[in-house]
């Protein structure tokens, strides 16, 4: 049991050598318990320091190991090497990101997005605190609750292929938080992040291939969000034709 | 020093994995739902013109080249129905306080308003044949 070894095959690039990524093998010893996430810090330990990884919480909570693993965009804390054993594992970067080193993308562009959908609660009149919070029913948290549950993991965007032939899409991860905010009670932000929500770059980019809801480690399932997003621009649209000075 | 490296899309990207496949056929199915269309809009035409073109046109459509061809359509447009009818309950789902309603439920209560029209018809077309 203690010597029973698996293979992974890493793809390195390191910039200051490689004029482009190659993969590396790595003979890892097999525990039943670990995760390919356990695997990556043994090589780091013992066998190549110099490899690159990004991690932090080993609980699929922080979303920052996200890797492709036998082409799939996993979390690599709770891929276990047992759903492959013994053949080997091939681990690479996030697909639809550029490599910025090893196994570690460039997330430049994904934190550009985050920001187009104005995640946060936009109010025109701004209670003081001592006012106290503004209150929600369990109805009105239930209706977006799910889509608030993302971790930022990019899992989505490795997964769409609309991310990687048309880059400018906002994508599903961000898409999801911008229709979360709209469905949120308490914001008052409609009309300027329904302007990014309903973009070209917006909803209407997304052929619903569903690739995204499948892999997203916390069911967010960003598919729907967008296909409901698509409905409420579409009324958004019908409403501002009809009533154009109107009060929403 | 940095020197990011951008990954290629393989034009073969949708044959990576059978849910990009299954999508491209998805896709792929609207072209037959257009095609059943336009043989309804054909059919109608030659009942237009008489019952002898009419027949004639029936008669065409039992070659087995056409049954084959019509086949092939029938899989695409039940795939589309299928996938259609599994989209409904993400675009507009339907609550009860906390609870969603369970996907399963709004997807079978499609299929089965399909069948009843279904039976509608085929009942109503031996009524009057």
């Amino acid at each position: 049991m203690a010597d029973e070894t698996i293979i992974l095959r890493v793809l390195r690039y390191r910039p200051e050598q490689d004029s482009e990524p190659t993969f590396q093998e790595y003979e890892v010893p097999y525990r039943k318990d670990w995760v390919v996430l356990d695997a990556l810090n043994w090589i780091k330990e013992y066998k190549d320091g110099t490899l690159s990884f990004r991690w932090s919480c080993r609980m699929g909570v922080c979303g920052s190991c996200g890797m492709m693993v036998n082409g799939r965009a996993r979390l690599t804390c709770n891929t276990f090497l047992r759903e492959f054993y013994p053949n080997p594992i091939t681990v690479e970067p996030l697909v639809n990101f550029d490599i910025e080193r090893d196994l570690v993308i460039c997330m430049d562009p994904f934190i550009e997005k985050l920001k187009r959908v104005k995640p946060w609660i936009i109010r025109e009149d701004v209670k003081p605190v001592e006012d106290g919070p503004y209150e929600q029913s369990p109805a009105e948290l239930y209706r977006y609750k799910q889509f608030s549950m993302c971790i930022n993991c990019m899992l989505c965007y490795a997964a769409c292929p609309v991310v990687g032939l048309h880059p400018e899409f906002i994508g599903p991860a961000a898409l999801a938080l911008g229709i979360r905010y709209l469905l949120d009670s308490r914001d008052q932000g409609w009309d300027e992040r329904m302007e990014e929500v309903a973009s070209h770059d917006g909803v209407w980019g997304c052929t619903f291939v569903g690739e995204c809801s499948e892999v997203c480690p916390k069911h967010v399932d960003p598919a729907a969000a967008i296909q409901q997003g698509k409905v409420m621009a579409t009324l958004d649209w019908f409403k501002r034709l009809l009533m154009p000075r109107g009060q929403r | 020093m940095r020197r990011p490296y951008r990954r290629p899309m393989p034009k073969t990207w949708w044959l990576k994995h059978p849910h990009y496949t299954l999508f491209m056929l998805r896709e792929l199915s609207a072209v037959f739902v257009i095609y059943f269309a336009l043989w309804t809009v054909c059919l109608v035409q030659r009942a237009g013109q008489g019952a002898e073109a009419l027949s004639r046109f029936l008669q065409t459509m039992k070659g087995p080249g056409w049954i084959l061809w019509h086949l092939i359509g029938l899989a695409f447009v039940l795939l589309h129905t299928y996938t259609w009818f599994a989209t409904a309950p993400k675009v507009m789902p339907v609550r009860r306080g906390a609870e969603k309603v369970p996907d399963g439920v709004i997807i079978a209560a499609q299929w089965i308003v399909l069948l009843i029209v279904s039976v509608i018809f085929v009942v109503l077309l031996a009524a009057t044949t």
